[in-house]
C-alpha cells in the first residue's frame, strides 16, 4: 500500500539532511496547486512499493508562531486543505537537543499517527565523551529507535528498511493530552537525564563563537564572507559562463552552415538557440551561489550571521531572519522570497519580500557586464581599485541601501506595527554533508531552470517573431548586416519601440533602447540579446564587437542612465508570479512592480541628466 | 574564595543575603556572564510561550552569555541549549541572579 511518511522533527535536527540523502535526485516540484508553501516531497523505495515522503519545515511545537510552522502543523493536524494528514510519522531527534524533541514528540504522540524515530548527531555525542542510550528511549517511548548519522551514511540502511514495511511504525501512547507547557517540559528533562549522559556541551561551538560572534572581530569576518560572497558572483563563476556563450555561439554558426538561409533558421538560431543559451549561461552562478548558501545554512552559521545583523535590520524595521531571504535574492529572488517564511511576524515578511527585487540578482549582471565593460574606463583608482568594479559594487550597495529604506518606509506606513521579537536557536557547528549540499543545489538549480527558465525562452521567441515580421523586402545588395537592422527597424518590436519611445525620451532612451528595456520587462537577461540584435553583430564574435559598437552608437549619458534604471526596475514576470503566490493576491506583485518602475524612472532620469550637466 | 570566607566571619556572605532579599530583575539587566534563575515573565504572548516551549520555565538556570551593543540581540544559555533573542521588548523575563560559586 503506498504510504505518505511526515518527516518531522525541531528545527536544525539534520531532518533535510537525513530527506535529501535518502530520498536523492527523486525530489519533485511539490504539486499542490495553490499552495504558497510547500513542503518538499519526495520518493523513496523501489517501485511497485514506492512511499511517498514529505519533509515537513522544523518546529518547536504544533502551536504555530510562522508561516512554515502553521503549515507543519496543519498537515498534521489535517487541517490543510491541499495536503492530508500523513499516514506514518518518521520523527527525527537531534540527540544533542534531545529535550526539544521530546517536548516536541509529547505533542505528536497525540496525533494518532504511527511513528519510528531517527536520532541523529549520535556520533557528535560519543565525540564530546557522552553516551546515548537508545535502547532505554526505545522503551520508555515504546517507538523503534534508530541512530543515525546522516553524512556519513550510518543507520541508513535501517530506515529505508523501516520505511519500506509500515509493521514498523507504531502508534503511540498520546502524553499529556491536556497538559500545559511545564509538564511536558519538566516530562522531556526527566526522560533526557534517563538517556543522555553529556558532561559539557559543545564547547567547540562556544569556542569558536568567541571569534565569529564577537562585536568587532565577528562583524570583520561576517564582511569578509560577505565579500567572498560577491566576489563569487562576479568572478569565479565567469570562465564557465564563458564558455557557455561560446559554445552557444557555435551553435548557431552550425545551424547558419547547415541550414538553408531563411525564416526556420533564423527562428532556430535567434530565437530557439538564444532563447536557451541565455538561461543556461546562468547556471554556474545560480549553482555556485546555491552552493555557498547552503554550506552557510547547513554548518550553523547563518544563524550566527543573524544574529550579527539583526541590530542593523532593527534600523529599517526589519529583523536577523530577513538577512537570509535578502542575501538568497542576490542569487535570484525567486528562492530568496519564497525562502521568507521563516520571518514569523507578517508584517516583516511582507516588507522582506517586497523589497527581495532590489537585492541585485544575478539576471541583472550581463546589463551591467555589458555596459560597465563598454562604457567605463578601465582606470584603476589608487592603483589597485578598478573604476568598472567600483561602479559595478557602488549599484550593488545602492540598490541594497534603498531596498533597506523603503523597507523602512513600508514598516512606518502600511506595515505599522510594534516591534516584534527576535528569537533563534543556535546549534552547534557541523559539517555540512556533502551528498545532502548536492541534492539541494541540484533541486533549486531545477527549479530555477524550470519556472524562471520556460518563462525566460518562450519570451525569447516571442521577441524574435515581433522582430523578424513583418519581412522586409530588401533592396538587391544590401549587406547582411544591413538586412538586420532594417528587419528590426520595420518590424512589430521596432513600431512598438517607436510608439513608447516617448515615454522613455526623458531618460535619453532612443527607440532601440526602449525596446531593449521593455523586452527585458519580463526578464532581464533579454536586453543582451536584443542589444545584440539591434545593432547587428554575431553574438557568435562574443561581446568585444558588440561593446565597441555601443559604444560609438549611444551617448555615454543615455547608456549610465540604462544602467541607473536596471538598478530598481522589476524586471521579471517570474518574480512577480513568486510574490502573488507567496502573498495570495496579484495586489502586491503589482505594487511591488509600480514602486520600483517609479525608482527605476527617477533613478534613471537624475543619472541621465547629471551625466549630461557633467560632460557639458 | 577568600573574599567570601572573609564576609563570612563577619555574617555578611551572599547567601544569607540571597535569603533576605530575592531581587527579581529584567534578564537584559544582567551583567555578562552572570548566572540566574528564572522567576517568569511579565506577559503571556506567543513569544514567552515559545522560549517556555524551548525549555524556559520556571525555575530554570540560566547563563547570559553576550550581550551585543547599541541594545541589540543577546545570547543566553540553559540546560543544552543556546539562543538569542531581542530582550529590550514589553516582554519581561525576570531572573534572580545566583551568587553561589
Amino acid at each position: 500500500m503506498h504510504e505518505t511518511t511526515a518527516f518531522v522533527g525541531t528545527p536544525n535536527s539534520g531532518k533535510s539532511t537525513l530527506f535529501n540523502v535518502l530520498t536523492g535526485m527523486r525530489q519533485k516540484v511539490g504539486n499542490f496547486p495553490g499552495v504558497t508553501l510547500e513542503p518538499a516531497l519526495g520518493e523513496i523505495g523501489k517501485k511497485p512499493n514506492s512511499n511517498t515522503v514529505l519533509d515537513l519545515p522544523g518546529i518547536y511545537s504544533l502551536d504555530p508562531i510562522s508561516p512554515d510552522e502553521e503549515l507543519a502543523s496543519s498537515v498534521l493536524y489535517g487541517t490543510n486543505p491541499h495536503i492530508p494528514k500523513p499516514s506514518r510519522i518518521l520523527f527525527i531527534m537531534d540527540a544533542t537537543s534531545i529535550e526539544k524533541g521530546l517536548f516536541l514528540y509529547s505533542q505528536i504522540s497525540n496525533l494518532g499517527i504511527p511513528i519510528i524515530i531517527a536520532v541523529t548527531m549520535v556520533d557528535s555525542i560519543k565525540a564530546q565523551g557522552g553516551v546515548f542510550d537508545d535502547i532505554a528511549l526505545e522503551r520508555i517511548l515504546g517507538i523503534p529507535i534508530i541512530p543515525v548519522v546522516g553524512h556519513k551514511g550510518i543507520g541508513l540502511e535501517e530506515v529505508q528498511r523501516m520505511l519500506a514495511d509500515s509493521k514498523y511504525f507504531i502508534k503511540p501512547n498520546p502524553l499529556f493530552a491536556n497538559a500545559d507547557i511545564t509538564e511536558r517540559i519538566l516530562w522531556a528533562r526527566a526522560t533526557t537525564k534517563e538517556v543522555l549522559s553529556l558532561p559539557q556541551l559543545n564547547t567547540f561551538s562556544s569556542t569558536l563563537d568567541k571569534v565569529l560572534l564577537h562585536p568587532i572581530g565577528g562583524i570583520a569576518i561576517f564582511l569578509s564572507v560577505m565579500i567572498l560572497f560577491f566576489q563569487s558572483i562576479f568572478s569565479w563563476a565567469s570562465p564557465l559562463m564563458d564558455v557557455i556563450e561560446t559554445l552557444f555561439g557555435k551553435m548557431q554558426e552550425q545551424v547558419a552552415y547547415l541550414l538553408p538561409q531563411g525564416i526556420i533558421a533564423d527562428f532556430i538560431s535567434r530565437g530557439l538557440i538564444a532563447g536557451v543559451g541565455s538561461v543556461i549561461v546562468f547556471l554556474p552562478q545560480i549553482l555556485l551561489l546555491n552552493v555557498i548558501i547552503v554550506i552557510l545554512e547547513d554548518c550553523g552559521y547563518l544563524a550566527r550571521a543573524a544574529f550579527l545583523v539583526d541590530r542593523f535590520m532593527g534600523i529599517f524595521g526589519l529583523q536577523g531572519r530577513s538577512f537570509i531571504p535578502l542575501l538568497g535574492s542576490f542569487a535570484c529572488a525567486i528562492p530568496g522570497i519564497m525562502s521568507a517564511r521563516i520571518i514569523p511576524s507578517h508584517r516583516e515578511r511582507m516588507a522582506t519580500m517586497l523589497i527581495a527585487p532590489l537585492m541585485t540578482c544575478s539576471a541583472r549582471l550581463p546589463v551591467y557586464a555589458l555596459l560597465i565593460s563598454a562604457f567605463i574606463p578601465t582606470t584603476m583608482i589608487w592603483g589597485f581599485f578598478s573604476l568598472q568594479a567600483a561602479v559595478l559594487a557602488g549599484l550593488y550597495i545602492i540598490a541594497a541601501l534603498v531596498g533597506l529604506f523603503i523597507a523602512l518606509l513600508m514598516k512606518k506606513t502600511i506595515f505599522k506595527g510594534d516591534i516584534t521579537p527576535f528569537l533563534i536557536e543556535f546549534p552547534p557547528y557541523r559539517m555540512p554533508s556533502l551528498k545532502s549540499l548536492l541534492v539541494t543545489v541540484y533541486d533549486r538549480s531545477k527549479d530555477f531552470l524550470t519556472s524562471a527558465g520556460t518563462v525566460i525562452v518562450t519570451l525569447s521567441i516571442i521577441l524574435w517573431f515581433l522582430s523578424a515580421f513583418p519581412r522586409v523586402d530588401f533592396p538587391p545588395e544590401t549587406s547582411s548586416i544591413v538586412q538586420q537592422q532594417m528587419q528590426l527597424e520595420q518590424s512589430y518590436a521596432g513600431s512598438l519601440g517607436k510608439i513608447i519611445e516617448p515615454i522613455f525620451a526623458p531618460l535619453g532612451f532612443d527607440w532601440k533602447l526602449t525596446i531593449g528595456i521593455i523586452g527585458s520587462f519580463a526578464a532581464r537577461e533579454v536586453f543582451v540579446t536584443v542589444m545584440g540584435q539591434l545593432y547587428a553583430t554575431d553574438t557568435s564574435l562574443g561581446d568585444e564587437s558588440l561593446r565597441q559598437i555601443l559604444y560609438s552608437s549611444i551617448p555615454l549619458a543615455s547608456a549610465l542612465s540604462v544602467l541607473a534604471f536596471y538598478v530598481f526596475a522589476l524586471q521579471c514576470i517570474s518574480t512577480m508570479a513568486i510574490l502573488k503566490r507567496e502573498t495570495g493576491s496579484w495586489k502586491w506583485p503589482a505594487f511591488a512592480f509600480v514602486y520600483t518602475f517609479v525608482l527605476a524612472y527617477i533613478f534613471a532620469f537624475a543619472t541621465y541628466r547629471i551625466t549630461l550637466a557633467l560632460i557639458a | 574564595m577568600i573574599f567570601t570566607l572573609f564576609l563570612c566571619r563577619f555574617g555578611l556572605n551572599n547567601d544569607s543575603k540571597n535569603q533576605k532579599q530575592k531581587i527579581k530583575v529584567n534578564i537584559c539587566d544582567l551583567a555578562v556572564g552572570t548566572e540566574a534563575i528564572l522567576e517568569g515573565f511579565s506577559t503571556d504572548s506567543p513569544f514567552t510561550r515559545r522560549l517556555q516551549e524551548m525549555g524556559l520555565i520556571p525555575g530554570t538556570i540560566i547563563r547570559l552569555i553576550r550581550k551585543s551593543p547599541f541594545k541589540g540581540p543577546i545570547e543566553i544559555a540553559f540546560g543544552y541549549t543556546r539562543m538569542a533573542f531581542r530582550p529590550y521588548s514589553e516582554d519581561k523575563i525576570f531572573v534572580t541572579e545566583l551568587f553561589n560559586k
